[in-house]
């Protein structure tokens, strides 16, 4: 059962995705072992747990472990969220958590363990998703659990809600990039199930990032709208793959890797905020670009990294996934284009939050300009190394 | 401020100022495509740059695009000191620092990566600059401006996806087949950057930046960049077939003009100016004329500038009104004459600048479009007139409520003003149609213009002294002309040159081939030498002047 063949279909992209942990463990090591983000040794023990987890998880060539890792990463963060949060729902919260991760889990452990145990023992899991269609769509659901399209997200908006700073941060560096990393190893680009489906998905994913950006202008949780921004853009990284080219799937990795570099670190920034000022709306009342020049620096710097300004992974991650839909439909492209216009819009509605506003609310965001202040040159180098790491810059 | 410490930084500021205008001005009159080039790979940095390994290109129309960005960028960070001082200067400094820079990587980018940096990066910084000061206004503008300038970039990604698509070159913006669907998209994008009719609204509304970012923006970095992308794509290979677009989009040569008769802010009349001045140089490069549209650029730059600096001065003196009817000019003789001199300029009269281009831009028009185009350039042309008479009422107007004393920078931020006014006062760009007159006796001429300095630097009106140097300038244009051309063109030559864009080319493979070429150097370095001191003379005349002026109050 544990002897495979050994297959790591794309070793450059396990590097590239072995960034993310780096990343992570860097800022963490610099500013996040203070009281401000772990509680206690446990909470720290916890949290390199799942970055052991992670890595090993890409390093490995066994789907068994792939399968058993993936699970207890969910395991680890309901921990996380119940160890650290000071949420008073976080109960209800870990809840849905389980209960929309075992929706994806028991049909595939039905039945790729109980059903066809036989033929799992024998066979590696790519052969066995080449041979039946119900194999292949059982572990999709799997996947796209972690993974969240839309309709499929309330578990994810709701953990990170109720998570604590360090441990969504982990959620959106980490965890989400594991369901991708199983679709681009195991799952059939070019099988005619995607093809079947694949128009579907596209607008499903056009639809929700409409819809996201015009409900988002009503929420003002900090928290809650990087959590959404976050599903916006993982949403998209199924229906690339399914596309069935090989630029689908690269783009697919500069999705993961830009918003695991990105949303990680809006999730520290949230996380400041939220510690420093008690307080997690998103209406700063403009004090934020008086109080703190160094934050406001930072917020404005990660929201164009967010929407993909050049140099960065995220630009990448939108002129590939451009790309890739000319392969499939040039009518998705229309929806594209008012997609990042409107994500341009909501960026300048975040910017006038920050810099414009005549009230001065300032609540206790003074301490925190000392970390800022440092982070504000030492950050921002990191987010252009997966670039030269990479050998995308010789397509240009 | 102590006079003696004022007097000092004067001082600096002027030979700062001498430097860069010799350097630039003269490297500008003299940049032949080869001529250029050929400065620049003296230390062997073109073969480096060219040799096709690299991400960055060096030719001769980014280089002048080059000259023309860096005069004025140190122009307006001289300017910057009087206009803007402590309020939030480290970040100002910063913002316009990251606006040269992305400007340069878009001029000098040979890959579309490096020229989409460029060209997000320039709507990003521009969006801050707008946001300077905060309020209202300058929120709503800076939206604008950013939705604008962002959907730009979406089509020049997705131009770059559908030539990638079509099959991948090295040169990606040419791809081998479907190449007027990537022109159309590159053609729709760079309508954004250069504030052309239908996605033009952004551009009155980045006036809301400061004063000197405006001069920036609207002479040398942000328009420019719509019209580079025009020139590096060269979509005057598609003037034939778009015909339509053309007239279509050159009713802003009437819109323009009339709509900025009707406006009340100074700074939004000015913005109409240059949406119609870009529009007529984008006239030029359909008609295939990339040379003589280049030279337009650097007219329009400079007088933008200028233009500018008076609007600063004016705001300064007027407790920041920008009314154009509420303008009070007590005590702003000096700033009159320069608004004079740059109304002089703009309606392209004989011997300044833009009479050159304007003059073979009727010319080409004439010969393409008999009936619309020359109907349109007279209603253009009528239009402007209002305009410059209202410009000009505007000089001569009686105060309402002036300043009881003038601020005490006032005259030194002149300076800056007198710079941008000497630099591009009048332009000679070498026309044929001058060389076919002849004068003999030209180095007497030439030591006249030397002797006016001489003249100048006596006890003497300012305005007087300015209109010497003007007249001078007119002697250094003739001598350039007649003295070096005359010799080299034939008449045979001019004949054709009326057809062709090719009156910029080489003059040193010409005279390589005559074996003067070491000769023809050192009377070169020669002439730049003398220019040099001439220039350090005027400028140190008038500062002198001004600072009398300083201390007698």
């Amino acid at each position: 059962m544990f002897s495979q063949v050994p297959q790591v279909p794309q070793e450059s992209s396990v590097i590239f995705l072995l960034t993310i942990p780096f990343f992570i463990w860097v800022m963490l090591s610099f500013l996040g072992f203070r009281q401000l983000l772990v509680g206690d040794f446990f909470g720290t023990f916890l949290l390199f747990l799942v970055l052991s987890f992670y890595t090993f998880i890409l390093i490995s060539s066994s789907a068994f472990f792939f399968v058993l890792f993936l699970e207890a990463c969910t395991f680890l963060i309901i921990l996380l969220i119940f160890w650290l949060s000071k949420d008073s729902d976080k109960v209800l919260s870990a809840h849905i958590i389980i209960s929309f991760n075992i929706i994806g889990s028991i049909p595939f452990f039905f039945f790729f363990f109980l059903r066809s145990r036989n033929l799992f023992s024998s066979l590696s899991l790519q052969d066995l998703v080449r041979r039946r269609v119900i194999h292949l769509g059982v572990l999709t659901l799997l996947l796209l659990r972690k993974l969240p399209i839309f309709f499929m997200h309330f578990w994810l908006t709701k953990a990170h809600v109720s998570a604590s700073g360090a441990c969504s941060m982990v959620l959106a560096g980490l965890t989400l990039k594991l369901g991708g990393f199983g679709i681009l190893k195991y799952c059939l680009s070019w099988h005619p199930l995607y093809e079947s489906i694949g128009s579907f998905l596209f607008s499903i994913a056009a639809l929700g990032t409409l819809m996201f950006r015009f409900l988002i202008v009503r929420f003002f949780d900090f928290k809650y709208f990087v959590a959404r921004s976050s599903v916006v853009h993982i949403s998209l990284i199924f229906p690339l793959y399914s596309i069935g080219s090989s630029v689908g799937s690269f783009s697919c990795v500069r999705i993961m890797v830009g918003h695991g570099l990105i949303s990680s670190f809006m999730f520290l920034l949230v996380t400041l905020i939220y510690e420093s000022g008690q307080n997690r709306t998103f209406d700063f009342g403009g004090s934020l670009g008086r109080v703190s020049k160094s934050l406001s620096f930072c917020l404005a710097f990660w929201f164009f990294a967010n929407i993909g300004v050049p140099p960065l992974v995220s630009f990448l991650r939108e002129a590939f996934s451009v790309y890739a839909v000319f392969c499939f439909s040039w009518n998705v492209l229309f929806f594209f284009f008012w997609c990042i216009l409107l994500s341009c819009l909501f960026l300048m509605f975040c910017l006038t939050k920050i810099f414009f506003c005549k009230k001065n609310r300032a609540y206790g965001l003074e301490t925190i300009n000392s970390l800022t202040g440092s982070l504000t040159f030492f950050l921002p180098c990191l987010i252009f190394l997966p670039l030269f790491l990479n050998c995308s810059f010789s397509l240009f | 401020m102590e006079v003696k410490n004022f007097r000092a930084i004067v001082f600096k500021k002027i030979f700062y100022l001498t430097f860069l205008l010799f350097l630039f001005r003269n490297t500008l009159i003299f940049s032949y495509s080869s001529d250029l080039l050929w400065g620049v790979n003296f230390w062997g940095i073109t073969n480096w740059f060219n040799s096709g390994r690299g991400t960055f290109k060096l030719d001769w129309v980014a280089l002048r695009f080059l000259l023309i960005v860096s005069l004025v960028t140190s122009i307006v960070s001289l300017y910057r000191e009087i206009y803007i001082q402590g309020y939030q200067l480290s970040r100002f400094v910063r913002t316009k620092i990251l606006f040269f820079i992305s400007i340069i990587l878009l001029l000098f980018s040979d890959r579309p990566f490096c020229l989409i940096i460029g060209w997000d990066w320039l709507g990003v910084s521009s969006i801050f600059l707008i946001m300077f000061y905060p309020n209202k206004i300058t929120m709503y503008n800076s939206i604008l401006t950013m939705v604008y300038n962002r959907g730009g970039d979406i089509v020049l990604i997705l131009a770059l996806g559908l030539s990638v698509f079509f099959g991948l070159n090295r040169r990606v913006f040419f791809p081998s087949s479907g190449l007027i669907i990537v022109l159309i998209l590159l053609l729709l994008c760079s309508l954004t950057k250069r504030a052309q009719f239908p996605l033009s609204s952004w551009l009155p509304a980045a006036i809301s930046a400061p004063t000197p970012i405006s001069a920036m923006v609207h002479s040398s970095t942000l328009v420019t960049a719509g019209l580079y992308l025009v020139s590096k794509v060269s979509l005057a290979a598609l003037d034939r077939s778009w015909r339509w677009f053309l007239a279509f989009s050159s009713l802003r040569f009437v819109g323009g003009r009339a709509i900025a008769l009707f406006e009340l802010d100074f700074k939004k009349i000015v913005a109409f100016s240059t949406m119609r001045q870009i529009r007529m140089v984008i006239v030029f490069f359909y008609l295939g004329f990339l040379a003589l549209g280049l030279g337009h650029i650097v007219v329009h730059a400079l007088f933008k500038t200028l233009l500018f600096c008076c609007c600063g001065f004016y705001f300064l003196n007027n407790y920041s009104d920008q009314l154009f009817a509420k303008i009070s000019t007590k005590n702003t003789s000096l700033l009159n004459s320069l608004l004079f001199f740059r109304i002089f300029r703009i309606r392209g009269l004989i011997f300044s600048g833009s009479f050159f281009t304007k003059d073979k831009i009727l010319e080409a028009l004439y010969f393409h479009f008999p009936f619309y185009g020359v109907s349109l350039l007279f209603w253009g042309g009528l239009l402007t007139l209002l305009y410059c008479a209202r410009f000009a009422r505007q000089t001569i107007k009686a105060s309402l409520h002036p300043l009881e004393e003038t601020p005490k920078s006032y005259k030194y931020s002149l300076l800056f003003g007198l710079a941008t006014l000497i630099v591009g006062r009048i332009f000679p760009i070498f026309t044929p149609t001058l060389v076919v007159f002849r004068i003999n006796n030209l180095e007497t001429i030439f030591l006249f213009s030397f002797f006016l300095v001489l003249v100048s630097m006596k006890k003497m009106d300012l305005k007087i002294k300015i209109f010497l140097l003007s007249v001078q300038d007119i002697f250094y244009m003739k001598t350039l002309i007649f003295s070096r051309f005359s010799r080299i063109l034939s008449p045979i030559k001019v004949k054709e040159f009326f057809h062709s864009d090719s009156f910029l080319s080489p003059s040193l493979i010409i005279l390589k081939r005559e074996k003067t070429f070491w000769a023809g150097s050192f009377l070169r370095f020669c002439f730049y030498l003398l220019v040099f001191i001439d220039y350090s003379f005027s400028l140190m005349n008038v500062a002198l002047k001004l600072l009398k002026c300083e201390d007698k109050k």
